[in-house]
């Protein structure tokens, strides 16, 4: 994928982005760097545009000659940006290890030198972190569909939001158990297949994140699935 | 060949082409003086050079735009309370630091509780205003003063030549007993009022690409705008505004912008449907309540 794919929109935004960045940041801007759906040319009608910015320090002055720019992008194209310390990126792979096995999978770099390449994300850490994002994910879930479900839009809505996580958590479940790097959406495919049950509801995700709605009378029964599918994942990252 | 001895329908053809010719050199000469200025690189627009929202809607609409814009900017902040038809500065407005000059003047200017329409005819305001006509004339955004004069020259020029066509030819009919004169005159003052709109307009041509570029640039902002939540944490609501005009806010939280300016969401493009205005009440944006600055 290169940045071309991305929709013009995005791709004029970013590339504003990567300018303020340069003029506010100077020399303390080491990289940025697109990943997620963004960075695999996946981008949906409820997409996130995340971008890393890699920076040696974090300056009052110069952070804040990046604001008004970057409030523009956030609300024109949804970017959330991540600021990270070069001196951090050990530390973070470590606390944010599913995030950052997401990134090593799938990165654009937009401006310097991938700070990523050489990325070690600890099998434990992984773990650790696949299983508690998962069980975050069951735990909101069951909230949600308490609170929304008498709702149908908002059932869509929340399906869209844990689609994404539902489907790196695939990914990062493949991963450790040695099956290789598959794209996420793929990954979560698979892994449907075989706890059985679930591909019925894996094109309602993709409908969810890509038209913010779900079939009519039936968003909450969908919502509850999704709900069982992150508890199947959940019991499967705990055999890990 | 003397074209004020033609008959009615060979005239109105005359004049037609006449006005389309004199309004196309109007506008060859305004583009001309526009494009000799010296401008920024037009990439620089693209960047995100203009990310400022206020300065977006003082090109889309001006200083009562600009005004629009900052009024539900601040009244989403919790900065500015509305109470039927009047506004007020809150509590939370008083004592916050507003970042942008025009910003800090009409929380200052809305200390005393004021009626929506006294904002339009603030000279305080419209002189705070200035700062982004002359930002945008120095992007060649909106024609400067200079060439707004030449404008006006020219269209005076052109309307005293059609107009004076018209006429003499209106009198020399009526003159030969023939009174349906009607079209001609439709004719003129429809050519006028186009001229009027084309050539006096203050946006540049450079300018009117530019609110295509952000326009399109927030399209799928335009399409989420339902679920833009209320408060200012972020500059959705306020750049929404600024690129599509407040009517634009269609989220139940934004509601009270119907009752801050019921006129702006008459002309909405969602019509009847978008339901009535009146009595929705402060909905999730006024915050902070009224109450004044320690008055």
């Amino acid at each position: 994928m290169t940045i071309e794919a991305l929709p013009q929109p995005v791709r004029d935004t970013l590339d504003g982005l990567v300018v303020a960045a340069q003029r506010a940041f100077g020399d303390d801007l080491r990289a940025i760097v697109l990943y997620g759906s963004a960075a695999e040319g996946r981008m949906r009608a409820t997409s996130d545009v995340n971008v890393a910015i890699v920076l040696l320090h974090f300056v009052e002055e110069r952070a804040d000659q990046f604001r008004e720019p970057f409030r523009f992008a956030a609300a024109a194209i949804a970017v959330k940006a991540m600021f990270l310390l070069e001196d951090e990126i050990d530390d973070a792979a470590k606390e944010f290890a599913q995030k950052f096995a997401d990134i090593a999978r799938r990165r654009r770099v937009l401006y310097g030198d991938d700070p990523f390449a050489h990325l070690d994300i600890p099998r434990e850490a992984l773990i650790t972190r696949v299983q508690q994002v998962l069980l975050n994910l069951t735990l909101r879930l069951r909230q949600n569909y308490v609170e929304r479900s008498l709702r149908e839009e908002q059932c869509a809505l929340t399906v869209a939001e844990v689609a994404g996580p539902l489907r790196t958590s695939a990914a990062a479940i493949l991963e450790l158990e040695g099956r290789g790097r598959l794209p996420p959406k793929e990954s979560l495919e698979t892994l449907a297949a075989e706890l059985g049950g679930y591909q019925k509801l894996l094109p309602h995700l993709s409908e969810a994140r890509e038209r913010r709605a779900l079939p009519r009378g039936h968003a909450a029964e969908i919502l509850f699935a999704t709900l069982g599918l992150a508890q199947a994942l959940y019991g499967r990252a705990k055999k890990l | 060949m003397n074209p004020f001895d033609w008959r009615g329908p060979q005239f109105l053809a005359f004049y037609f082409i006449l006005a389309v010719a004199t309004i196309a050199l109007m506008m060859f000469v305004r583009r001309r003086r526009e494009n000799a200025a010296p401008l920024p690189p037009a990439e620089e627009l693209k960047r995100g050079a203009l990310a400022e929202p206020y300065l977006i809607a003082y090109l889309r609409g001006q200083k009562n735009e600009l005004i629009r814009v900052a009024v539900v900017s601040l009244i989403d902040r919790g900065l500015l309370a509305i109470r039927g038809k009047l506004l007020t500065t809150t509590v939370l407005g008083c004592e916050s630091e507003a970042r942008k000059p025009f910003e800090r003047t009409l929380l200052r200017f809305c200390h005393e509780v004021r009626e929506v329409k006294e904002l339009f005819k603030s000279s305080e305001l419209e002189a705070a205003a200035r700062e982004y006509e002359a930002t945008l004339q120095r992007q060649g955004l909106l024609v400067s003063s200079g060439l707004h004069t030449l404008n006006r020259a020219v269209f005076t020029i052109a309307t005293l030549f059609l107009g004076g066509i018209a006429l003499a030819k209106i009198l020399i009919a009526l003159d030969r007993g023939h009174t349906n004169v009607g079209f001609l005159i439709i004719v003129g003052v429809g050519t006028i009022v186009v001229a009027a709109a084309m050539v006096l307009d203050p946006r540049t041509a450079r300018g009117d690409r530019y609110i295509k570029d952000v326009r399109n640039l927030f399209r799928s902002l335009r399409d989420r705008a339902a679920q833009i939540q209320p408060g200012g944490q972020n500059a959705e609501a306020v750049l929404l505004a600024s690129v599509f005009g407040v009517t634009a806010l269609t989220g139940s939280a934004f509601e009270w912008r119907k009752q801050v300016f019921p006129q702006a969401s008459s002309t909405s493009s969602c019509g009847s449907s978008c339901g009535s205005s009146g009595g929705s009440g402060c909905g999730g944006g006024c915050g902070g309540g009224c109450g004044g600055c320690g008055s």
